[in-house]
């Protein structure tokens, strides 16, 4: 231990910063920018809509709701890190780490985003991006958890495909009740979904390689015994 | 051909083929049937999937093209004995038949099953066939531009997102796709061509020009040619248009009946439905004038002058809308109310807002439909109209035969008297 941390002083004296390698082994500013970058499509031209094929006659897609979407799940994303093998064996120093930047990364995204989409957008379009966001990002860390954190956006697209053409009900503001990126602002059982989802996402992501190895080891123990 | 297989055998896309096969066919499946048995209706639903499909392609394709890069395999490739062109071609044309596989997937079942009753317009499924295909090809080289040029960590979100922005905004107004097929328009053979013959440069500019390793510096000029490309492809998309308005046809299909009623070819499968509100309509009292031919809509044309130009407009006395005899019965209706009171001056009907002739029609619509329950709603109506409406409900729902044969007779008596001198 002392070892350990005669080479994290010597590190740091030499000017090597945990922090910034961290962040620039994961490109962090990527991320921001993107967001920034759809804020203020989302303001400008966000209440623009297309009709798209749907089960529901007249079905149409705002561009905000795409927009969120994939601001959504850019946290997800940017997990992954070019060093990532090597993380996987990181410390619990790694792991809190991650952690963090998760934390902030969600939070600074989505403020960007929706800050600067706040511009052009009304507050009840605002009130159904935040509700679907933690439902997104959750699809995203199940994704991101099962198939690399670079494929956190197959679950969301998938999804997205999905609400699109199922989710649309008779009239335009009329959507299934598990439509959690359209449904009204002051809708409760999609809000309970959108949370249930980002939960869910959380579990997958506190569910990694050896706690799934020591819940394999312990499940067949159960099952022997 | 080895070197094919061998691709197909180890692409990870192959596991995606059979989820997004059925997702095409739920697509297909879950909406409403009224495409079986009309071959426009029929492409234009197996194209739908290619909508969602082409989202999945384009980040899958971005996926794919970014392997290189991601498994950092840049410098084994250049070293490779084999041109580089040939290696990028073979990982694109398995990536395109993969992804192609289920969205032609969904346009076999859908041909089988109108295949059973074999309408006319066989080639207008297979104009909305390549339409889909256009659709796909496009995509599939958008996400391989992207997933080439751009970090591969975002690269599949951006190729998914940037895709879906353009199909449903600038292209959808220039029909890239198609939410239904109607038989009065035809996928634009000519725009299909170009857009096919962009696409096309697209691909070749993609396969024949793939990057340098980048140890060499960036390439430059390879970025640039395919960056064209792909806005030739863009515009020569958006300054198409998908679909045209057919000719009417030499021979419309007829029914002969009480009135005769003409449908587009394509259509023929209706008949049923023709042939039971023309079957009522040979039983309304004898005080009911009906005309002698009702045409689909698109049959007739008009030429109207706006501005100076000139616009032909299409026209007809009835619309099937999916397939549902209230369309036929609401035309009809129509139809017959004009023959009936041909000799009325209807300029003093709407001066006087009087709801009796819009009773009568709606009566007959519910007797040709022989119901009092239609399956649609008619949202803007004004307050007389939807009075109307329910006077004509409760008398065909209220009334015994005789009844209801006194009551029309007292209301047209009332309007013949009022308007017709």
């Amino acid at each position: 231990m002392a070892n350990l941390l005669d080479v994290r002083a010597r590190a740091e004296k030499s000017g090597f910063s945990p922090t910034s390698a961290f962040l620039r082994a994961r490109r962090a500013w990527v991320p921001l920018i993107i967001a920034a970058v759809a804020g203020a499509v989302a303001a400008w031209a966000g209440h623009r809509a297309a009709a798209v094929p749907s089960v529901a006659d007249n079905a149409t897609l705002p561009l905000w709701r795409l927009l969120t979407m994939g601001v959504g799940i850019l946290p997800a994303l940017g997990l992954h890190s070019h060093l990532g093998s090597l993380e996987a064996m990181g410390t619990t120093v790694h792991r809190r780490a991650e952690r963090r930047y998760l934390t902030a990364m969600v939070a600074a995204v989505h403020a960007t985003f929706l800050g600067i989409a706040a511009a052009g957008l009304p507050f009840d379009v605002l009130a159904i991006a935040v509700r679907s966001i933690p439902g997104w990002l959750g699809l995203a860390l199940l994704s991101g958890r099962t198939w690399g954190w670079r494929s956190a956006w197959i679950l969301p697209v998938v999804t997205m495909c999905g609400l699109t053409f199922w989710g649309g009900g008779d009239g335009p503001a009329d959507f299934s009740w598990w439509e959690f990126s359209a449904r009204s602002h002051d809708d409760p059982r999609t809000l309970l979904l959108s949370a249930a989802l980002g939960l869910s996402g959380s579990a997958a992501y506190a569910v990694t390689p050896w706690r799934l190895r020591r819940l394999r080891t312990a499940v067949s123990r159960w099952h022997r015994t | 051909m080895n070197v094919l297989r061998l691709h197909l055998r180890t692409s990870p896309l192959r596991w995606a083929v059979l989820p997004l096969a059925a997702g095409a066919l739920l697509i297909l499946l879950i909406r409403p049937r009224y495409w079986i048995g009309s071959w426009p209706e029929t492409g234009a639903a197996a194209q739908v999937s290619a909508f969602f499909l082409s989202i999945l392609a384009a980040a899958a394709a971005s996926w794919v093209s970014g392997s290189v890069r991601r498994h950092g395999m840049g410098e084994q490739l250049a070293a490779a004995s084999l041109r580089r062109s040939r290696m990028e071609w073979r990982r694109f044309a398995v990536t395109a038949a993969l992804l192609l596989a289920p969205y032609l997937a969904g346009h076999v079942a859908a041909f089988v099953i109108t295949a059973r009753d074999f309408p006319p317009g066989l080639g207008l499924w297979a104009g909305y066939l390549l339409m889909g295909l256009v659709v796909m090809l496009f995509a599939i080289g958008w996400g391989w531009l992207i997933g080439r040029y751009l970090a591969p960590v975002y690269a599949a979100l951006v190729a998914a997102l940037s895709w879906v922005v353009f199909e449903t905004f600038p292209a959808e107004a220039a029909y890239l796709g198609v939410l239904d097929g109607p038989p009065w328009l035809q996928p634009d053979v000519r725009s299909l061509i170009v857009r096919a013959a962009a696409v096309a440069l697209l691909i070749g500019a993609l396969v024949l020009l793939p990057p340098r390793p980048v140890r060499r510096g960036p390439d430059w000029g390879a970025a640039v040619v395919s960056g064209s490309a792909l806005l030739v492809a863009m515009v020569a998309t958006v300054t198409t248009t998908g679909v045209s308005e057919r000719a009417v046809p030499a021979e419309p299909y007829c029914v002969a009946g009480r009135m005769e009623i003409c449908l587009w070819p394509e259509n023929r499968k209706y008949t049923p439905v023709v042939q039971e509100i023309d079957g009522r309509a040979a039983t309304l009292p004898p005080v009911w004038q009906t005309p002698p031919r009702l045409l689909e809509y698109g049959l007739k044309r008009q030429v109207v002058k706006y501005r100076g130009r000139t616009f032909t407009q299409l026209e007809g006395d009835f619309q099937f809308s999916e397939g549902n005899k209230w369309a036929l019965a609401l035309g009809a209706s129509e139809a017959i109310i004009n023959e009936s009171l041909k000799q009325c001056d209807w300029d003093r009907v709407r001066a006087a807002e009087d709801s009796t002739p819009e009773a009568l029609r709606k009566w007959v619509e519910l007797y040709l439909a022989n119901s009092a329950t239609p399956p649609y709603q008619t949202i803007d109506a004004s307050e007389s109209m939807r009075k109307a409406w329910a006077t004509a409900t409760d008398v065909f729902t209220g009334m015994s035969a005789p009844q209801q044969d006194q009551w029309v007779s007292r209301q047209f008596a009332t309007v013949r008297a009022e308007y017709c001198g």
